[in-house]
């Protein structure tokens, strides 16, 4: 597959703003300056990625994980970026994580509407104490018609 | 370098989807975690801080010029890698002289202005 030439550089407009916000106000980069940065940035992830593989494939992986990145990065002698990496490597994985189980839950909603419905504990209390829609304390609420077996309707509810 | 926020934050200046080119294009690179990726793509945000701040604490100006990079680039064993890709510049007359098509001792030109 061929690349453009410009598909390895990064946005200019992205560079200008990360080294304005390294430095303090006022300073000005010369717009050759810019670009040997933008430059060095793409070189940089084509080393990182170069010795993040080697790392990998002497594990016998043949995929790429965040522990090589960080591998790499002390190879390089960056090793005062892993801190920050890890603090944020750590959020990246937990909003990952959050959007997996919310994906899952309406995967599993969806599913139990095609089957009998499974109700979740709550929806079952809901049923009990003949509530219905008024469950605020709930992000998102499937509620089954009961009424016609044979015609499940459902609507999600979103809290109040 | 300095997280403006307390908050770690999970978006990225950078687009992965860049950064995840450059990437593939590293000769035996098969699979990406998007951990991984993510990893990379911030790495380069820092490393992009990074280099601007060594070359803004080593020159007491007020901004940055291509040479001050040159000098940060080449004289910090940590950015070896960059060596080819931010040389120091030399003038036209310099260059003859290395590639020996001007006789070192003729020296009664003054050398022309920087070659960009």
């Amino acid at each position: 597959m061929a690349e453009k030439p410009e598909d390895l550089n990064l946005p200019n407009s992205v560079i200008a703003r990360i080294i304005k916000e390294a430095l303090p106000e006022g300073v000005i980069i010369s717009k050759e300056s810019r670009s040997a940065i933008s430059k060095a940035a793409s070189v940089f992830v084509l080393y990182c990625t170069s010795c993040a593989n080697n790392y990998a494939l002497q594990q016998k992986r043949k995929t790429l994980k965040d522990v090589d990145v960080l591998a790499a990065l002390e190879e390089m002698e960056f090793e005062n970026f892993v801190p920050q990496l890890k603090q944020f490597l750590e959020a990246f994985k937990l909003e990952q994580k959050g959007k997996k189980t919310a994906l899952e839950k309406r995967r599993k909603a969806k599913e139990s509407s095609v089957n009998t419905p499974e109700l979740t504990s709550d929806v079952e209390k809901a049923d009990a104490a003949g509530i219905g829609a008024e469950m605020g304390d709930l992000d998102e609420l499937l509620v089954m018609d009961t009424d016609d077996g044979a015609n499940n309707k459902f609507e999600p509810i979103n809290s109040n | 370098m300095d997280v403006k926020s307390s908050k770690p934050p999970v978006a990225t200046g950078l687009p992965m989807s860049r950064v995840k080119i450059i990437m593939k294009s590293s000769p035996d690179v098969d699979h990406i975690s998007p951990d991984a990726l993510f990893a990379m793509t911030k790495a380069t945000e820092l490393f992009v801080a990074h280099l601007s701040n060594e070359t803004f604490k080593n020159n007491d100006k007020k901004g940055i010029e291509y040479c001050e990079l040159a000098n940060v680039v080449n004289n910090d064993d940590i950015f070896g890698f960059l060596q080819e890709v931010i040389p120091h510049k030399i003038t036209v007359r310099e260059y003859w002289k290395l590639i020996g098509k001007v006789d070192e001792d003729d020296d009664s030109e003054k050398s022309s202005s920087e070659s960009e």
